[in-house]
């Protein structure tokens, strides 16, 4: 019998491995070969258009190590990291604790908070730039009525929180979305409960929420994290990485260097440290989390 | 003998009568005739001189039957999608856009079909073709360091100073600065915080805050380079023009001028503002248009100041090149040379206002000054041009070196740290130079000769 029933579950994982096959060929040959490829120019020497590349093994990794410039754009992007996400998760949290709670008008209010994530990202940045802008933008007159007169994207200081803040307007929805669903997920019984017991809403937000939400969480971090390293169209409209370098995050950076200095080998190598960075960023967030 | 001299005779009878009739018939039809039927794909960037070339380019496809497509797009985007398309040798393109400082990056990677065969076929270039009429410093912009004509030039201008004439009547100033030291005087006296003196560019970038202040470093008596091709732009020269830039737009500047391109000069200029402004040529021809300008009347143009040490000026060349990979090549240079003809300047200029024209014949005719006598910026602008582009003015940005790019955005940062007030100009200076060095060491320049270079 036991015999059998192994014979069905070998037979059956066969099937499912055969049937899986064309998915993961596919998955296989579109991922793999172009980042062999993009790790296989890193190790040279390159330039866009030369006909000759030189091999160099490491030496583009060693040169980046000597880099103030990429070393710059990694700060800026764990800074950027660390304000864009902290300022989503929890506001998102405190948006969607609240939106998951019935009153008049949730719909309209739901459908409205979806603008800003399905706006094009050039939309955003040239509507934003249009609106910082310190003269003429709609929003630096109006926060001028309340005396605050900044160059919000001319100073180096206020630059890069404004980029972390614009983010946040575009992607807060997707935070929220997140989170609600995680908080619809929660049994109710659970929350009623825990009042019946004298929990106030901080020790239920606190003890019984957040637990069942961490793996909604976790995954909304690292989806988090990972966009902004790749953040593009922003920078490139709003800020163009300036003042300066004072927003040339490392996706910005390898930009720059690949296709307006043309150093295609170089430039390899800062992707592929990119793409090594995200990995490990989400290797690290699922590993210290203990999401399985 | 006498067999020999009636052969020579009738030789000499032939080239007299034949030849010059057959160059009379040379028409862009007939020149045409085996590409008609051919699609020209060019990529070019938006810019006042294209809008102008637009409404009347469709005359070649009627003579020719050559047919014509513009891709347009954003300078930047422009320049990234061509170097990918040339580097990937797609062939897309029959006509590129060229400027001053692709020449030597495009020949360096032999990206450029050199256009003189082009030039000495009688059956595909017009007997009217004159290469001498170019602007000098346009056609020399295009041409590589050997001499070899990669591209010709639809568009070149050098920086004017633009100033509201009613604001200098009301504060009392006698006319435009002429010098550094006068520019700083008259922006002391009209500065006010509604309508700040003057804006120069600040945005980083070799094309963007590097085209006007390239000249600044000149102007204060600096180099680039010393003699065995080492970086010297963190000397005392530097420090006081990047002083005096950045100061100009801190002092009498607006708000937010750290985020200033030659967009937002311009915007704001045309709406009233601004004082004054320094930046390129072509933008007379916007303040000069009352659906875009408030200030149409009210604003006159006027030459770059000069320095302390030198009176230089800032210069851009636009022109078009066939890639060497390019499909229709033929029918690509006849469109050029149409496009650059003396004719079709002068026509584009007269009708539609594109006045940075590259034809002298067409700076020197008296309609085009009539044309563009607004704001006196037909006249300056073409005087301008005559000093910026004579031969004993060359660049003094170091526009020939195929890592121009990458130098010009180092010195570009540091320039823009100056100015939001992040780094002092020795600290932001001695960073680019060493960077430069770095730049330079890895081309393998340093120890040669700076005069191997040209500088």
């Amino acid at each position: 019998m036991n015999s059998k029933a192994n014979n069905i579950f070998i037979q059956k994982r066969q099937t499912l491995l055969v049937m899986l096959m064309p998915a993961l060929v596919v998955l296989i040959a579109v991922t793999i070969p172009p980042l062999i490829y993009l790790f296989w120019s890193s190790l040279h020497k390159w330039e866009f258009g030369a006909a000759e590349k030189t091999f160099i093994l490491f030496g583009n990794f060693t040169k980046m190590m000597h880099d103030t410039r990429f070393w710059n754009s990694v700060a800026l992007a764990l800074f950027l990291i660390g304000m864009a996400v902290g300022i989503q998760i929890s506001l998102g949290l405190l948006i969607s604790e609240r939106l998951n709670r019935v009153f008049k008008g949730k719909k309209i209010f739901r459908m409205l908070l979806l603008l800003p994530m399905v706006s094009p990202p050039v939309v955003v940045g040239v509507m934003w730039r249009m609106f910082l802008q310190p003269r003429l933008g709609m929003v630096s007159y109006l926060l001028s009525l309340v005396g605050i007169h900044t160059a919000w994207l001319a100073s180096s200081k206020t630059a890069l929180l404004t980029i972390a803040l614009v983010d946040t307007w575009e992607w807060m929805p997707f935070v929220i979305l997140m989170f609600t669903a995680g908080l619809a997920s929660i049994p109710e019984q659970l929350s009623e409960a825990a009042q019946a017991d004298g929990a106030n809403q901080l020790q239920i937000l606190r003890y019984i929420l957040l637990p069942l939400l961490k793996p909604v969480i976790i995954i909304t971090l690292l989806f988090r994290a990972v966009d902004i390293i790749k953040i593009f169209p922003k920078i490139f409209i709003m800020t163009e990485g300036g003042p300066g370098t004072a927003t040339e995050i490392m996706n910005f950076y390898a930009f720059r260097t690949t296709f307006q200095y043309s150093r295609f080998g170089y430039g390899s190598a800062l992707s592929f440290t990119i793409f090594a960075i995200c990995i490990l960023l989400s290797v690290g967030i699922i590993g210290t989390s203990k999401l399985k | 003998m006498k067999k020999i001299g009636l052969w020579f005779l009738v030789t000499i009878l032939f080239c007299l009568l034949v030849v010059p009739a057959q160059a009379q018939e040379w028409s862009w039809k007939k020149a045409a005739e085996p590409y008609q039927g051919q699609t020209v794909y060019i990529l070019v960037n938006f810019h006042p001189d294209i809008e102008a070339t637009l409404p009347i380019y469709k005359q070649f496809e009627e003579e020719t039957g050559i047919k014509v497509q513009f891709d347009l797009l954003v300078r930047r985007q422009m320049d990234i999608k061509a170097e990918t398309e040339l580097a990937a040798e797609t062939g897309a393109y029959d006509l590129m856009h060229m400027g001053l400082w692709k020449t030597a990056r495009y020949a360096r990677r032999n990206w450029a079909e050199p256009l003189q065969k082009y030039i000495n076929d009688p059956s595909l270039t017009g007997p009217d073709f004159d290469l001498d009429d170019f602007v000098y410093n346009a056609l020399r912009a295009l041409t590589d360091k050997d001499e070899q004509i990669l591209g010709l030039p639809w568009s070149t201008e050098t920086g004017l100073i633009y100033y509201r004439t009613d604001l200098y009547e009301k504060y009392g100033i006698p006319g435009p600065p002429k010098t550094f030291a006068e520019m700083e005087d008259i922006c002391k006296k009209v500065y006010t915080k509604d309508i700040p003196s003057i804006a120069l560019r600040s945005v980083r970038g070799y094309g963007i805050n590097m085209w006007s202040f390239g000249r600044y470093g000149g102007s204060f008596g600096g180099s680039y380079f010393d003699d065995s091709m080492r970086p010297t732009v963190n000397t005392e020269e530097w420090i006081k023009a990047t002083t005096f830039y950045a100061g100009l737009n801190n002092k009498y500047g607006p708000s937010g001028i750290g985020a200033y391109k030659h967009y937002e000069l311009v915007q704001d200029f045309a709406q009233g503002q601004l004082v004054m402004i320094e930046d390129a040529g072509p933008w007379g021809k916007t303040f000069n248009d009352s659906e875009k300008s408030k200030v149409v009347g009210k604003w006159k143009a006027a030459m770059l100041t000069k320095g302390p040490v030198k009176h230089q000026f800032s210069h851009y060349t636009h022109g078009l090149m066939i890639p060497r990979v390019a499909q229709h090549k033929e029918a690509a240079w006849l469109f050029l040379q149409y496009m650059t003809s003396k004719e079709f300047q002068l026509k584009r200029a007269l009708l539609f206002g594109g006045g940075s024209v590259t034809r002298t014949s067409t700076l020197e005719d008296p309609r085009y000054a009539i044309t563009f006598d607004f704001g006196d910026w037909g006249g300056i602008n073409a005087a301008s041009l005559k000093i910026a582009s004579a031969v004993e003015n060359p660049y003094f940005v170091p526009y020939n070196l195929p890592e121009y790019k990458e130098i010009g955005d180092t010195l570009g940062i540091a320039l823009q740290n100056i100015i939001t007030g992040d780094q002092t100009p020795q600290k932001a200076l001695d960073s680019a130079n060493e960077v430069i060095l770095g730049i330079l060491q890895e081309a393998g320049y340093v120890g040669k000769p700076s005069s191997q270079f040209g500088f």
